[in-house]
């Protein structure tokens, strides 16, 4: 844990002066009490004092520490330990999120959903190939008829350049 | 008295023709299962739905209306406790305990303590509406910018009970959410702050765009790195299971009164009621109970506490609507442009203008909680029974479903980009154990609280007195000064004390 | 760290090339339509009319009943789709159609926003990014005070912020919008100096005036017609050219004196370069629609709206007047020494 959190200690400091430097910008004061700037300048220096604790406390706390340990959700040491096999299909089903995330409204979501769950149910879930046919083919379908017929949502449907 | 009487019962003889029944029905199974659909939030769902009761007779659009309103709260509540995925700001408490709950396999148990919780209040709620709107409306009228912003400082009392283990990385949480919250028009003098020059960002980021990422795509991509995802104790589902055995019962009780009074008080205040209740209500639990160390890690109280109190709120949340006009939060503001499109008008004079409607609406308001009780006996097994759904489809389905609702808010492709980056951020939040609910209250608080302060600053021309002369005010910022340092203090004893053995 | 077998991997990779092809492909997308002749059985397809602002709202109210009128009056049997691309105060739902150039199937509904933010917010699209078809409504602001207000007229008011500037004040919605033009042309009329208190939305104005936390507002009148009947808000002036027939005995600001005239407009714009025979098409349809019964009692009337049917050449140059007149008045009033913020 140790490194992870000293690289989020630097993150968080290096946020708090840009917050700074882009809040000083900002009028610190109207015409009664506080500005616009007067907020995010503030928070800017709390980042940056915070940053210096968190980098003290990434020092002082062991990577063993049992609340520490007991705290983290997955119960896996460490911040990309990844349980046994677990990679390629998490790589794959994060992978696959972004590029249908971008892609979604250019492809219309009847291509980037079955797309999606023709990856992920193959390489992700593992199912056979019928199975991961199934899905591709129902889950569009399913959520046509949900979010456009029934909600009349205007979701693209197909490719924007067709 | 018997007047009033005389008139719900006026109001129940509408909402109990088998029509509106049926619509009230149909309203609470829609909204409950939109509600319980991942990525999708209560104003969305409810907004969604709306255009369905358009060219009904108004009050049976109303009682439909309102029914997907409780239906699409209960489903929030669905998707918090499994997927801890909450559907609006007001569920975010319920997802601390609420998911702890879901992997110790006793989901039904939270499902069916958050029932019997929002039965309670909200059954409370609705006699305090019939009862008490116009009194409750006068308390209302009380808080100006100097109250609230007091009250907001107690809410942010809350930040010990929920920020994790460290008591740094969840003040770093909650000031990240209140950085967040700057980002768009600043209505105070008209400026743009931290838009980047992009028109699309001066409105803001939606709070549902947010929390899907943070706690929906953060988790599963949290969860998949074991494989088969979290570890999910699995119990048998029948609905036995989600009645609470004694011990728990004793444990739930006073946290359901507590939870109830907490929301029925905050609930009738414009602007964050709920979610201001359901953060303080959890907080209040925390530092009431004798366990507080449980809290966090599937504690009952943790569930019946905030789920009493947004549901207390989401009932008293209708008086303003109802006595003044004027919307109370973001979902009653779309129950408003319906009560408009339909020709009625909202205000003091509803009640002696439309009985009928009014009445109706309130008498539906029983019927639906009574509604919401018995479908959850049948349900709860049903949703409960989603867990067992192989990890790596209920994770596809929630990116998908994440997807969609997250275009939907506005139909534009910002708001799914968003999205993810908040799920790369809530993954990284999760494996260095930062408080993604402490960026919830930062980014909820944070402009109700600034806003607030200028607000009253301006009305005091620059004098800070003014927090403290008037009374309300006043002691709610005695309340919250002792609130914010008493753990504070506590901590640094205790840490004290602690480095002293170690050292010794 | 994995076990996984390297075929997996394969697999993966292959999966990820084709994705990048998809990619590839997608990024060849987007040809412009160029501004296309319109059918004799013109609109022969759906209509997508966007509303900038969420469901439930006075424009989606307004795109609503203009649907539901053209089909019920039977005036026009083309199909409107009433779609709320809302966000960004307007800007997203703005962006989306004025992007769709040559487009006759689309339109969006206006509001006097659609006029002044692009100058107070130096936004990228302003009116003159649309197609200006009709101008359909006008929206009164009223100027109203606590029942128990000390103050019993304007005079009293303006008077009082004169003596001692900065002693009373003001609610409204966020700055730059409706509520703080009409206190800047107020403020520049008389000598009087208010201080401004923004608030989030018209609804937590009216919860601070009746609570006495602001001693003013304005408001359109269908927000607040339930206080006025009620007795707990007092009206002290409107600021059109007219007395509302519904309060006729609250004066205009112009006949007290005050060079103030401040109305709000509804109408409806379509993207950029829409062909005229389209925009004729409408502009003859929404002037047949607003000359309904439906129309008038249902909408203008319930809604305490002032018909303000204008076409499309007039609209556009009531639109550039506005646009004059709103650069003006904030200049005057600072709005624009802001530099560009971050």
């Amino acid at each position: 844990m140790r490194v992870a959190d000293t690289v989020a200690a630097l993150c968080v400091g290096l946020l708090g002066a840009t917050v700074i430097a882009m809040a000083r910008q900002l009028p610190y004061e109207a015409d009664y009490g506080p500005g616009p700037g007067f907020l995010p300048l503030w928070l800017g220096v709390a980042l940056v004092t915070l940053s210096v604790f968190l980098l003290r406390e990434s020092r002082v706390t062991p990577a063993s520490d049992d609340a520490a340990l007991a705290a983290i959700p997955a119960n896996q040491p460490g911040f990309l330990h990844f349980g046994p096999g677990a990679l390629t299909p998490w790589l794959v089903f994060l992978a696959s999120t972004v590029i249908v995330s971008v892609l979604f409204e250019r492809l219309g979501f009847a291509l980037a959903i079955g797309l999606f769950m023709f990856v992920t149910m193959r390489w992700v879930a593992k199912l056979s190939w019928l199975g991961t046919l199934l899905f591709t083919v129902l889950t569009p379908l399913m959520l046509y008829i949900l979010f456009l017929r029934l909600l009349m949502v205007p979701v693209p449907v197909g490719p924007s350049w067709l | 008295m018997l007047e009033l009487l005389q008139s719900l019962g006026d109001g129940f003889r509408i909402a109990l023709t088998p029509t509106n029944l049926l619509f009230a029905l149909a309203g609470v199974l829609a909204g409950m299962i939109i509600g319980a659909l991942p990525g999708i939030g209560t104003v969305v769902g409810v907004s969604l739905l709306l255009p369905l009761t358009y060219g009904m007779d108004p009050t049976s659009a109303i009682i439909m209306l309102a029914a997907i309103y409780y239906g699409a709260q209960y489903g929030g509540t669905i998707t918090s406790v499994l997927m801890n995925l909450p559907g609006e700001a007001a569920t975010v408490a319920t997802t601390l305990d609420g998911y702890q709950m879901a992997r110790q396999g006793r989901a039904a148990k939270a499902l069916g303590i958050a029932t019997i919780g929002s039965f309670v209040a909200g059954t409370v709620g609705v006699i305090v509406v019939t009862l008490l709107s116009p009194v409750l409306a006068n308390f209302a009228l009380k808080f100006g910018p100097p109250e609230y912003f007091a009250l907001i400082l107690l809410g942010f009392t809350a930040i010990s009970a929920i920020g994790g283990s460290s008591l740094v990385k969840g003040l770093t949480s909650v000031i990240l959410g209140l950085l967040i919250s700057t980002v768009g028009l600043d209505i105070m003098t008209g400026r743009p702050r931290f838009t980047f020059g992009e028109d699309w960002l001066l409105g803001g980021l939606d709070f549902v765009v947010v929390a899907v990422g943070l706690f929906g795509i953060g988790e599963i991509l949290d969860g998949m790195m074991t494989p088969g995802g979290h570890p999910i104790i699995k119990t048998s589902l029948s609905w036995r299971n989600s009645i609470p055995s004694a011990a728990e019962w004793i444990r739930s009780r006073w946290a359901i009164v507590r939870g109830t009074l907490v929301g029925l008080a905050i609930g009738v205040l414009p602007g964050a009621g709920s979610t201001l209740a359901s953060f303080i209500a959890y907080s209040v639990e925390r530092n009431a109970s004798k366990h507080p160390e449980e809290f966090g890690k599937g504690a009952i109280e943790g569930v019946a506490a905030p789920e009493s109190a947004n549901n207390a709120a989401s009932a008293t949340a209708m008086i303003p609507l109802l006595t003044l006009g004027v919307p109370g939060s973001g979902t009653t503001a779309v129950l408003l442009g319906g009560f408009l499109l339909w020709g009625l008008r909202p205000g003091p004079l509803l009640f002696t203008q439309h009985p009928d409607f009014a009445w109706g609406l309130i008498a539906s308001m029983y019927i639906g909680n009574m509604m919401l009780v018995l479908l959850n006996i049948f349900a709860i097994p049903v949703f409960a029974s989603m867990l067992r759904i192989p990890y790596a489809i209920q994770a596809a389905f929630v990116v998908i479903f994440a997807l969609v609702g997250a275009y939907s808010i506005s139909n534009n492709q910002y708001d799914v980009l968003i999205m993810i980056a908040f799920g790369l951020l809530g993954f990284a939040m999760k494996r260095l154990d930062f408080s993604p609910a402490g960026l919830i209250l930062g980014l909820v608080l944070g402009p109700l609280a600034e806003l607030s302060l200028r607000q009253s600053l301006t009305l005091s021309r620059g004098n800070w007195a003014i927090f403290f002369e008037r009374p309300i005010s006043g002691a709610l910022m005695v309340l919250a000064i002792v609130a914010l340092a008493w753990p504070l203090a506590r901590r640094a004893l205790v840490q004290r004390g602690d480095l002293i053995e170690a050292d010794g | 760290m994995t076990t996984t077998p390297s075929a997996v991997r394969i697999r993966a990779l292959s999966l990820a090339a084709l994705l990048a092809v998809g990619m590839a492909f997608a990024g060849w997308s987007g040809s412009a339509i160029g501004a296309a002749q319109i059918p004799e059985n013109y609109p022969d397809r759906p209509i997508e009319f966007v509303v900038q602002y969420a469901p439930g709202g006075g424009s989606d109210n307004f795109a609503r009943m203009i649907a539901s009128t053209l089909a019920s009056e039977g005036i026009s049997d083309a199909t409107l789709n009433v779609v709320n691309r809302e966000g960004g105060s307007g800007a997203i739902g703005q962006a989306y159609v004025a992007g769709k150039e040559g487009d006759n199937y689309t339109l969006m509904t206006m509001t006097s926003a659609l006029v002044t933010s692009p100058v107070v917010l130096d936004l990228e699209h302003d009116f003159e990014d649309f197609t200006p078809i009709a101008r359909l409504a006008a929206d009164q602001l009223l100027i109203v005070v606590p029942a128990d207000s000390e103050f019993q007229t304007m005079e009293d008011l303006l008077a009082a912020a004169s003596a001692e500037p900065d002693s009373v004040s003001w609610g409204g919605t966020g700055l730059g919008g409706e509520d703080s033009l009409l206190l800047g042309q107020i403020e520049q009329a008389s000598d009087a100096q208010l201080n401004y208190v923004a608030f989030e939305s018209g609804g937590e104005v009216q919860i601070a005036l009746l609570g006495g936390h602001v001693d003013v507002a304005s408001s359109n009148p269908n927000e607040i017609i339930g206080q006025l009947e009620a007795g707990e808000l007092r009206p002290l002036a409107v600021a059109g050219d007219e007395r509302l027939t519904l309060l006729p005995d609250v004066p205009t600001l112009q006949e007290m004196g005050f060079d103030v005239l401040f109305e709000q407009a509804r109408g409806i714009v379509g993207p950029p370069g829409m062909d005229p025979a389209a925009v004729q098409y409408w502009a003859d349809t929404l002037k047949a629609m607003t000359e309904t019964e439906k129309w008038q009692t249902e909408y203008l009337e319930r809604n305490m709206l002032l018909d303000a049917y204008l076409g499309p050449e007039e609209f556009a140059a009531w639109m550039a007047e506005e646009t004059a007149a709103t650069e003006a008045l904030i200049a005057e009033m600072g709005l624009t020494e802001a530099t560009p913020a971050p």
